[in-house]
């Protein structure tokens, strides 16, 4: 049983992938993890929420459509096939352009 | 010679059994072979039911999940789903080559390419990708039983009992971080509920689902499969799961 219902691999698979990574792969190993040639794994975290606040409203600017609600700005994006809404720095008392979703790391509150 | 090669054999595939410690009881497996076989059978179909989920299997989620589902599809590779819940209603749209995902009380919707030839392909790159899947993509795949077997250690016999008004068989199946049980009707040969406890995870959460009608052979159109954003609707992108 994987796909759906199975969210992690089972352990003797990942044992022979560390096994194999390890006997390939031994310079690697002194490196931090997103520093290792051709690997990026580092991205921004941003909080998110599944839900707007109450009296969140459309805020059109640069182009883009935010929600405001007080002084925070939210963008909405697909995620583990929901939609959550990203929290938006503010700069200058703007919202900044919603960051590309592939460096986007998400922390819902 | 011949006996000494055969009791060798019969010998290393016994070791080779116990190293990998899988014992499926063999009514077991014919129950769930008579299952995968009436499936894979089935060039179209259509299901309903109810799925309900631990709020720790989901990040973020505060209350347990509970929604109803339609599900419709072709072999091989086209799924449109739709799930209702308390927090409103999203639908799945997979036709082969692209996977749409709307949300549709803000009317959102995205679409991320996801070719493949059976549903089990594309599950499998959804869930590495952008960490889900369809329904119940464990019963629409090629070859069901091989799915929900993998990973598999040991299985038990549960009796019969009626799940959603259908006589059923119930097995139970163990496997490294979960344990998991399959109601198959007796008479239909198909699955009636999915139970599942996630054992690796803190408070063990559970996950179940009720196929409350199933309807083998439906009528199904392409159309069904091809997703028009209606007036207002608005495109968002799918965030990928970190590498």
């Amino acid at each position: 049983m994987n796909a759906i219902f199975k969210p992690l691999m089972n352990v003797r698979t990942l044992l022979i992938i560390v096994l194999t990574l390890t006997a390939i792969a031994p310079e690697s190993q002194a490196l931090p993890r997103d520093r290792i040639a051709g690997r990026q794994t580092s991205r921004a975290r941003r909080r998110a929420c599944f839900g707007l606040p109450v009296g969140a409203a459309v805020f059109i600017y640069g182009g883009y459509r935010y929600y405001r609600a007080g002084s925070r700005y939210y963008y909405p994006y697909s995620y583990n096939g929901r939609t959550v809404y990203i929290d938006i720095e503010v700069k200058g008392g703007y919202p900044a352009p919603p960051p590309p979703a592939a460096s986007i790391d998400i922390d819902i509150y | 010679m011949k006996t000494y090669h055969l009791t060798l054999g019969a010998l290393v595939v016994s070791l080779l059994a116990s190293c990998a410690g899988t014992h499926i009881e063999p009514k077991a497996d014919a129950l769930l072979a008579a299952m995968s076989s009436k499936l894979k059978d089935a060039h179209s179909l259509r299901i309903s039911g109810t799925r309900k989920m631990d709020a720790s299997l989901v990040q973020g989620m505060k209350a347990m999940e509970s929604v109803t589902f339609n599900l419709a599809m072709t072999r091989p590779n086209k799924v449109n789903a739709v799930m209702k819940g308390a927090d409103g209603s999203r639908r799945l749209i997979e036709n082969g080559q692209n996977v749409t995902l709307v949300d549709m009380e803000p009317n959102f919707y995205s679409t991320v390419s996801a070719p493949g030839k059976s549903v089990n392909q594309i599950a499998d790159s959804l869930k590495k990708s952008f960490g889900f899947n369809p329904p119940l993509a464990e019963f629409l795949g090629d070859d069901p039983r091989k799915e929900l077997l993998e990973g598999v250690t040991s299985s038990k016999l549960l009796g019969t009992k009626m799940v959603n008004g259908t006589n059923c068989e119930g097995l139970a199946f163990t496997q490294p971080g979960m344990e998991w049980q399959i109601w198959i009707g007796t008479g239909d040969s198909l699955p009636h509920r999915i139970e599942i406890v996630y054992t690796d995870r803190a408070g063990h959460p559970k996950y179940e689902a009720n196929i409350t009608k199933w309807e083998l052979g439906a009528q199904v159109s392409d159309s069904e499969f091809i997703y028009t954003p209606s007036k207002g609707a608005r495109k968002i992108d799918m965030i990928p799961v970190p590498n």
